[in-house]
């Protein structure tokens, strides 16, 4: 059975970006004896913000996916 | 008030005097009910996009995150890209569906398959629950930029923001708070870049830079917002799938003419508020270093730190325009906010209760206009009740008991065929009101704002708790309850 990448990408996208941002999450709850120097924290900042950089794109291709099936008429 | 506040006033007269034309012309276009609920499906997607970041862009995202990079350093991140993360799940899972079932509210969708009268009092009583809890944080940061901006005492300003976000609903209904959103989310990401541009040109444009020299700022080991997995995992919880569950967000997907419409809306809505996000970071840490650094209090506490940043960056000048700016967000949020509210009352809850029939269109727009008088009459009321309250933290309670309440019912009802109105009824019910018991037994409610000596439950934030139960009970109930007497 053919399964409609739209369809899957409805459920991946959502779910990749939320384990995403539950780990990030997780990881800057850590005391700072354990995770806090300073270039850490520069690149706990870089890491967070390409993450919310994913979150458009990751929306994005999500929407060319669902357009290119109601072109084909699936 | 002083010289000094001119900028200010003249912005926010400019604002309030535009949002009043807007209101007047909505109102001569809003004939009936699908035009006062949802501009008659008019809106194209680009302009939906732009009210749906309005609408979440709230003093929360711009005072709030600000604030806590200021007090807690790196946390402000969580905050940063927790307000962009529930966007997907709306966009990917549930925008198409939403447009193609639902009409007015929430339970126009629910009800397609479930029995109408019970999920109807259910998702207006979970809706008002979470309109109510969004307007006294809003209600709050209004006052106390009020305060700052104008030099007017607390309680006037919450009665001006009140009356003005009661007469854009009034008056305008749909097509005015959309575009009321339009301007305000429009001079926000615009006044947010230029602030952005100014703090980086003081570093010669180099981020990097100004990250080690605010984080450095922050002393070793200073406190932290979020203190155990738990709290961080619930907290991640509910920016995840808050959103969708946000009763004035879904209701922007009926605005537009197509599912097509109302998805591509959502993934212009996601991509505004994360680039939002990211200028919110870029002025987080460059208000700890310009401030922090400079030893500059901001006036106000910690929610002041954004405009206090803009007196640092351009003076008086651009202090008026973010302030104001500041105070447009909340009015506009505001009035979406009672619209949602005052159609969970019109359209659902006076529907269950009076026989089927019984009210035109025309009396229901009659009752919501009414609604949303009374609401925002309670609203000032909570505002002044709770105007000691930290804004931020109450700024997510709303996300905990819409994840909570609202969004495992939604889920499910559009993705599982076995879903039954008894499980939906244990789910719905369950989430509003473990999550609501929970979040007033929380330290920050049961011990800071009640004065008790121990907390009822030991942690800030519930999702995991709640939404998880919602969920097992709506398969549960759904698997071994009985089915008859239900559509479907």
């Amino acid at each position: 059975m053919r399964v409609r990448s739209s369809r899957v990408l409805a459920w991946a996208v959502p779910t990749i970006l939320a384990a995403g941002t539950l780990t990030f999450f997780l990881v800057m709850t850590k005391p700072r004896a354990q995770a806090g120097t300073l270039s850490h924290d520069v690149t706990a900042t870089f890491i967070g913000m390409a993450l919310i950089a994913l979150i458009p794109l990751g929306t994005l291709v999500y929407h060319l996916a669902a357009r290119h099936s109601e072109a084909e008429g699936e | 008030m002083s010289a000094d506040n001119l900028p200010a006033i003249v912005t926010f007269v400019l604002f309030v005097s535009a949002t009043l034309v807007i209101t007047w012309w909505a109102h001569r276009r809003t004939q009936t009910a699908e035009g006062f609920y949802a501009a008659d499906s008019s809106i194209s997607s680009l302009q939906n996009g732009i009210a749906t970041a309005g609408d979440y862009l709230s003093a929360a995202s711009f005072l709030g995150t600000i604030a806590i990079f200021y007090t807690f350093g790196t946390d402000g991140l969580l905050y940063a890209l927790g307000a962009a993360a529930g966007w997907p799940v709306l966009a990917c899972l549930l925008s198409e569906r939403l447009r193609t079932l639902g009409r007015y509210s929430l339970a126009d969708v629910l009800t397609h398959r479930l029995a109408e009268r019970p999920i109807r009092i259910m998702t207006a009583t979970a809706t008002l629950s979470i309109c109510v809890t969004y307007l006294i944080a809003q209600m709050v940061a209004a006052g106390t930029i009020v305060q700052v901006l104008f030099g007017l005492p607390y309680v006037p300003a919450v009665i001006i923001v009140g009356s003005l976000m009661v007469s854009y609903v009034l008056f305008g209904g749909m097509v005015a708070t959309t575009w009321i959103q339009i301007i305000k989310a429009s001079m926000l990401l615009a006044g947010a870049a230029f602030m952005a541009g100014l703090v980086l040109s003081r570093f010669d444009w180099n981020f990097p830079s100004l990250l080690q020299r605010a984080y450095s700022l922050q002393a070793a080991g200073a406190s932290r917002l979020l203190h155990d997995p738990f709290s961080a995992a619930c907290l991640a919880i509910a920016f995840c799938f808050g959103p969708a569950g946000m009763p004035h967000i879904l209701m922007r997907s009926f605005t537009v003419r197509s599912s097509a419409d109302a998805r591509r809306s959502l993934v212009y809505a996601t991509a505004l508020i994360a680039l939002f996000q990211l200028l919110v970071i870029v002025l987080g840490t460059g208000g700890v270093v310009l401030l922090k650094g400079s030893g500059i209090e901001p006036v106000g506490g910690a929610n002041m730190v954004a405009v206090m940043l803009a007196r640092v960056l351009g003076g008086n000048l651009l202090f008026g325009i973010i302030a104001s700016l500041a105070f447009a967000t909340i009015l506009a949020v505001v009035s979406g906010l009672t619209l949602a509210a005052a159609t969970a009352v019109s359209h659902d809850l006076l529907r269950s209760v009076l026989p089927r029939g019984t009210l035109s269109e025309s009396s229901e727009v009659k009752v919501s206009k009414a609604a949303s008088v009374g609401i925002g009459m309670f609203a000032m009321g909570l505002g002044v009740l709770f105007q000691h309250e930290n804004v931020g933290f109450l700024a997510t309670l709303p996300l905990v008991i819409a994840a909570s309440a609202n969004f495992p019912v939604l889920l499910l009802a559009l993705y599982w065929r076995r879903l039954t109105t008894a499980g939906a009824l244990a789910a719905g019910w369950t989430g509003l009101a473990t999550s609501v018991v929970l979040v007033v037994g929380s330290p920050k409610v049961w011990v800071g704002t009640f004065g008790h000596a121990q907390p009822l439950f030991n942690y800030e934030y519930p999702t995991i708790l709640t939404m998880g139960s919602a969920f097992l009970l709506a398969v549960i109930v759904s698997l071994i309850g009985p089915r008859r007497n239900w559509k479907a």
